[in-house]
């Protein structure tokens, strides 16, 4: 398979009253075509950032993308200029389904305007912008199917009310629609269950499950919930504090969890038998973060090298990368 | 459409606010009928020795000034001159201040401060005497003032759009629409000015109440308007000399700026409770 996404060595940071933080730290993350990546971690530890690097739509000042190459379909986009990226990445290429569905709508304009902008600026613009007319019924057709598809009921009804009158499933079905609507090649989910109860949460990855097969996009999941990613993604690939830790195939990652911070997470799950576990300590500063390996503190099989150096990326098993020193290899258990 | 019906029944609860529009509204037909209503059309600028300072009569109503000439016809007349004079005023300040504090707020780098710290330098004067020292350094009349004015009210806007901008930028739908690739303008034209325009709107209804009353003090102390221009400010500076006597002369035309400006300020405030239910005091 082709790679679509190639992120190399990718740092990001923000400058702060307090100092330098150091959100996202040499990053590499991989997504192939048609392949559905999950990016898990803890809240803070860069996921979103990450994304945001991505449209190369970090906010600046306060931030800066310091380090490290963005290919899509190999071209960097970090060194495109704005206006190709407004025209055919942004929106277009890449779309976002955004965390909080209520607060991503323009409270002024109804849910029909929106998507409708959406839709004049990236379907028709580039072939034949004066055109238009003979395309607003094609344009409204689309956009019917694609409410149709997210499983809203009667849609023509959704297109004159306001995003307020909506509830929060539907308001993130119409956000999955707008998201689908310019056939995208890639879509970055940014935590898009997380305002959703559990039921309207388990639709919402249903219809974007089946979308993504059908539509044969690629999808970057962000979640902190590992369940969920567990569900959806054909790889998984852990964030701690800012790097990445773990990256696997669904599969050998729940295997085989080899990063003890992975291992920790997992136990983490709440399940119906064991009391709930945490991991002892906290997520380290990001200003000044320690030299070493970033979860050094918090982890109980750290050595002295640990404290020194990042671990370099190393592959454990077939497409199994982990940065640790002492991962738990399968021998052990 | 819902939502402008539900404003509009809100604001016709507001009897101050409604009494305020209606005489805005008595105002701008006045303005425009002017020539049908003055009673003396001619009375405006000729002159008439013979009915000098006369009290109110059935003739005159609101008797004659210094000239003879007619006070309810030049009051009359005077609504045109103060209309324009608000229009233009805070038309010019809107396009203006709109788009300095739209820019300021959205981008955050030496350019929001450069503009910002204009605006700064403006507000540091009280407006009246920086509008009064430039329409003396332009040369007094009325366009000199109107120009004044304008360059002198702007950064009432700029200051307020600037705060409004920056509240809405950060909301997560302004994020949503740069990583969906609108471009800059369209996100400041589109995205942010809708959502900011009740406080705009609010400013400008109370910003015409009180550039009409600056514009009046401006033609009072012979820096705006000159004669034989029918401007109250103007006709209660030249009234000056014949009180107490001739108390009409001054009375009427400066009854006619108290009750516009008050006018406008009243509709304002009760746009602002309909618009920004957040300033509402309770049990209101």
């Amino acid at each position: 398979m082709l790679n679509l996404l190639e992120v190399i060595n990718l740092s990001v940071q923000f400058d702060t009253y307090q100092g330098m933080v150091e959100a996202v730290d040499e990053a590499n993350l991989t997504i192939k075509k048609g392949e559905v990546v999950g990016l898990v971690g803890e809240s803070g530890c860069g996921k979103t950032t990450m994304a945001r690097a991505i449209l190369n739509v970090i906010p600046s000042p306060p931030g800066k993308i310091s380090k490290g190459q963005v290919f899509f379909q190999g071209r960097n986009i970090l060194l495109m200029e704005e206006k190709e990226l407004n025209l055919s990445i942004r929106g277009k290429a890449i779309t976002l389904i955004p965390q909080d569905p209520l607060g991503s709508f323009n409270p002024l304009f109804s849910i029909g305007t929106q998507i409708k902008d959406i839709a004049r600026q990236k379907l028709i613009s580039q072939s034949e912008p004066k055109r238009l007319g003979n395309h607003k019924e094609e344009m409204k057709q689309k956009i019917l199917m694609m409410l149709n598809k997210v499983k809203l009921p009667t849609p023509e009804t959704f297109l004159t009310r306001y995003p307020h009158e909506l509830s929060g499933g539907q308001r993130q079905r119409v956000m999955i629609a707008m998201a689908l609507l310019t056939d995208p090649l890639l879509v970055i989910a940014d935590e898009p269950t997380t305002f959703l109860d559990v039921t309207v949460q388990a639709q919402i990855l249903e219809i974007l499950q089946h979308l993504v097969r059908e539509e044969h996009v690629s999808v970057l999941y962000i979640t902190h919930n590992l369940a969920v990613a567990s569900k959806i993604s054909d790889r998984i690939v852990v964030m701690y504090a800012g790097q990445i830790v773990e990256s696997a195939s669904t599969d050998s990652f729940f295997a085989h969890p080899a990063h003890p911070y992975t291992r920790k997470l997992l136990e983490c799950l709440p399940s119906q038998a064991r009391e709930i576990k945490g991991i002892p300590g906290n997520v380290p500063s990001l200003i000044n973060p320690p030299k070493g390996c970033r979860f050094v503190s918090r982890c109980d099989r750290a050595q002295s090298e640990c404290f020194q150096k990042r671990p370099l990326q190393e592959e454990i098993a077939s497409d199994h990368w982990i940065h640790c020193y002492h991962p738990i290899l399968k021998n052990e258990e | 459409m819902t939502t402008y019906k539900i404003i509009f029944r809100e604001f016709l609860n507001d009897r101050l606010a409604v009494m305020g529009l209606g005489i805005i509204l008595i105002l701008l037909l006045t303005a425009l009928f002017a020539p049908f209503l003055a009673p003396d059309r001619s009375a405006i600028y000729d002159i008439n020795p013979q009915k000098k300072l006369k009290a109110p009569s059935w003739e005159h109503p609101f008797g004659t000034d210094h000239m003879g000439r007619d006070i309810l016809s030049r009051v009359i007349f005077g609504t045109r001159i103060t209309i324009i004079i608000a229009i233009i005023a805070v038309g010019s300040a809107l396009t203006i201040g709109v788009p300095i504090g739209l820019i300021a707020g959205y981008y955050e780098n030496w350019l929001s401060g450069f503009l910002m710290r204009i605006s700064d330098i403006f507000l540091s004067f009280p407006q009246f005497v920086l509008a009064m020292a430039l329409a003396v350094v332009l040369g007094p009349n009325i366009k000199n003032a109107i120009l004044a004015l304008s360059i002198t009210y702007w950064p009432w806007f700029s200051r307020i759009v600037y705060a409004e901008t920056l509240f809405v930028k950060h909301s997560t739908f302004i994020e949503a629409t740069e990583a969906l690739g609108a471009n800059k303008f369209r996100i400041m034209a589109f995205h942010i000015l809708p959502n900011i325009l009740s406080p705009i709107i609010v400013r400008s209804t109370i910003g015409m109440g009180y550039t009409i009353l600056t514009a009046a003090a401006l033609g009072f102390l012979g820096v705006g308007a000159q004669p034989p221009t029918p401007e109250w400010g103007l006709a209660i500076s030249e009234a000056r000399e014949y009180l107490p006597g001739a108390w009409w002369y001054a009375t009427f035309p400066g009854m006619a700026i108290f009750v516009v400006v008050m006018a406008f300020n009243m509709f304002g405030d009760g746009l602002r409770d309909v618009l920004d239910p957040r300033l509402r005091i309770s049990g209101k």
